[in-house]
């Protein structure tokens, strides 16, 4: 969950490359790539259904392989290389969650099709009071949409200085700027189709290298995964623990918390869900779940927890924590022994490699998220709540434009002003608000014929902000030496996750909502939206 | 404006449609797989990491070589949502003709 304080928090590495021109030549060539794509979608698109949603002709394939790569940002690959790296089991089992959070994911997948258009909150609006929930729902999406973009951010810019070897704040700051420069390029001209592209392509790009690089791993152990397994306990130097629970969570509760937030997260993360929406029906969204849900079984299962194991045996713990305390260059640091070790020709370029798919990576989940934040708010916000349905297609993506450069721009602000900060916790709270916010009720929606749009409103404000106050006084913010404050106290929640308090406070709000009030309208209008949501009919 | 809510169906379609038997037949099937494969999904992976937290000595006990409980618990996982991914699809598939045919009830013509 935390994988960008640590990030950021770095402070001198080792010369991780020594052949920085050809790092930067690659990330000169990435950059090209994802301009070509971005002016090749800018020519396709006229209306405001290709702008938002490509159109809505993506096949299954093609979408779930763009919601794959939304869901496997730079942090999650090299942090989750890296947790299992550190923590063995511990780390495996965050992995898992994600995979059944993507299974609970696929089984909502066509409902969630049928009853929305462009936002998550399309889906409850078809039978509520439009503007007071769009208000809600927009805000709430808006707020993950940003906190995931300044992590990112951040992110990147700890990261490309530690890829490049430059550890200087110029390199971070400026890494910041030109990410935030390149999202809004491509969310204003590419739009939805060009941000699906660039994320398609880095996500075969980012699969292939790294399955071929879990082979390699195979290959040194002659496929004997048992002797891998007994190098990797060797190479981490915790003996036996490596296997065994408890190296990286200590407080059950905790744990529980992060489970719960983790598992539900990913049927309310804005970026993901108005992906749905780019293909034609619920069977085409059905398809793209599953193999989003197949890409994250085999990522995890085999890449992570391979690669995982491979860099601790191959590598060695000291090598990794010497690098980056969080382990989030144990990747890059298998990369560079796989190619023949680190000063070698072929170690130097398969790390420049590595690393320019990393910040392939940075840049195609940065500019999904930027997509969807401009639709959240052209939309939700602008279409709905300021402008009462009165607007035109081209304003709408008039707006969308204009958001994305001020959005853009306020997350570069935001980044660098805070990027000194231990604010890795923003990702887990984006989640967290997902989670509690979003996932109560979408599902009393679908399932609950007496929910209504006190419910919903209830449902999204209570849980909203359950989990920004509950981490705001959890020791993440406060009272201890990892805190973003740690010099002063506040904290009383003892949870540095709040899911297992804020997604049940979630339920109750929405529920304790829907029946102060009784909206028969709502009520008949279920009629229609059950029947949407289980066959697809009238569903757009 | 594009983000209005779709062409409204007759309330009488609606309400013909829903009046089938096959309508309540696809309701039932699909809420009764919807809820008990999410509920067995979250429960399941919700319990590992109850065990992994509370129990962690008994997730510590060797089965075969070095693998103990834990991990096969975490594999676990993994086989249990590749078969209630499977079983989805077979849902979806048993289904897809019933669907069809709901869903051609329901609309409205164009």
């Amino acid at each position: 969950m935390t994988l960008i304080p640590v990030l950021a928090a770095q402070a001198e590495a080792p010369e991780l490359s020594s052949n920085r021109v050809l790092t930067l030549g690659l990330f000169a060539v990435v950059v090209l790539i994802t301009f070509g794509i971005t002016a090749w979608a800018a020519r396709r698109r006229k209306t405001s259904d290709e702008f938002f949603t490509a159109g809505r002709g993506l096949t299954g394939r093609q979408n779930g392989l763009a919601m794959a790569g939304d869901s496997l940002s730079a942090s999650a690959v090299l942090g989750s290389v890296g947790l299992v790296s550190l923590f063995g089991f511990d780390g495996f089992m965050f992995g898992i969650a994600n995979v059944v959070a993507f299974a609970l994911l696929l089984l909502l997948a066509g409902y969630l099709r049928n009853t929305g258009r462009f936002t998550v909150v399309d889906v409850l609006s078809t039978r509520m009071s439009e503007r007071p929930v769009k208000l809600a729902g927009g805000l709430s999406s808006l707020t993950i949409s940003v906190f995931y973009l300044i992590a990112q951010m951040v992110g990147a810019g700890a990261l490309l200085a530690l890829l490049i070897g430059a550890e200087s704040p110029g390199v971070k700051n400026a890494t910041i700027v030109v990410v935030g420069i390149l999202m809004t390029v491509y969310a204003v001209f590419g739009g939805m189709r060009g941000a699906t592209w660039v994320q398609i392509i880095k996500a075969v790009i980012l699969m292939s290298i790294i399955s071929i690089m879990a082979v390699m791993v195979l290959i040194r152990f002659g496929f004997d995964f048992g002797a891998l397994v007994t190098a990797a306990v060797d190479g981490s130097g915790r003996g036996q623990q490596f296997l065994e629970a408890g190296l990286q969570y200590q407080n059950p509760l905790d744990l529980i918390s992060l489970g719960v937030g983790v598992t539900l997260a990913f049927i309310g993360l804005p970026h993901v869900f108005q992906r749905f929406f780019t293909v034609r029906d619920d069977r085409t969204a059905q398809k793209s779940a599953m193999w989003l849900f197949g890409i994250e079984a085999i990522f995890t299962v085999a890449v992570v927890l391979i690669m995982g194991l491979g860099a601790v045996a191959l590598v060695g713990t000291e090598t990794i924590t010497a690098s980056s305390a969080g382990g989030n260059t144990a990747a890059i640091l298998l990369a560079g022994e796989l190619g023949g070790g680190s000063g070698t020709l072929g170690g130097d370029v398969f790390m420049a490699v590595f690393s320019a798919v990393a910040f392939a990576t940075i840049l195609a989940v940065v500019a999904g998220i930027m997509v969807s934040a401009m639709t959240t708010f052209s939309h939700d916000l602008y279409g709905t709540v300021i402008k009462r349905g009165q607007v035109s297609d081209a304003q709408v993506v008039k707006v969308a434009r204009v958001a994305a450069v001020v959005i853009g721009l306020a997350a570069i602000v935001i980044s660098l002003s805070v990027q000194g900060l231990n604010i890795g916790f923003i990702v887990g709270l984006g989640m967290a608000i997902a989670a509690s916010a979003h996932v109560p009720s979408l599902l009393l929606n679908l399932f609950w014929r007496r929910f209504n749009t006190r419910g919903a409103l209830w449902g999204i404000y209570g849980g909203l902000s359950t989990a920004v106050l509950l981490v705001l006084f959890s020791p993440t913010v406060s009272g201890s030496a990892n805190s973003l404050f740690s010099s002063v106290d506040f904290s009383w929640f003892p949870l540095t996750n709040p899911g297992l308090i804020s997604v049940p406070a979630g339920f109750l709000f929405a529920i304790v909502g829907t029946l102060l009030q009784r909206d028969e309208q709502a009520e008949s209008r279920y009629n229609e939206l059950e029947v949407r949501a289980l066959t697809g009919a009238n569903a757009e | 404006m594009s983000s209005q809510s779709i062409t409204a169906p007759s309330q009488s379609r609606i309400s013909d449609v829903r009046a089938m038997p096959e309508f309540a037949e696809l309701r039932r099937r699909s809420r009764n797989f919807t809820f008990t494969a999410g509920l067995l999904l979250f429960s399941w992976c919700i319990s590992l990491f109850w065990a992994v937290g509370y129990a962690p000595e008994l997730m510590s006990v060797q089965v075969i070589g070095l693998l103990n409980i834990g991990f096969l618990f975490v594999w676990s996982q993994v086989g249990v949502t590749v078969c209630a991914a499977a079983l989805y699809v077979r849902h979806l598939k048993n289904n897809a003709e019933l669907i069809a045919k709901m869903r051609d009830a329901g609309s409205e013509k164009k």
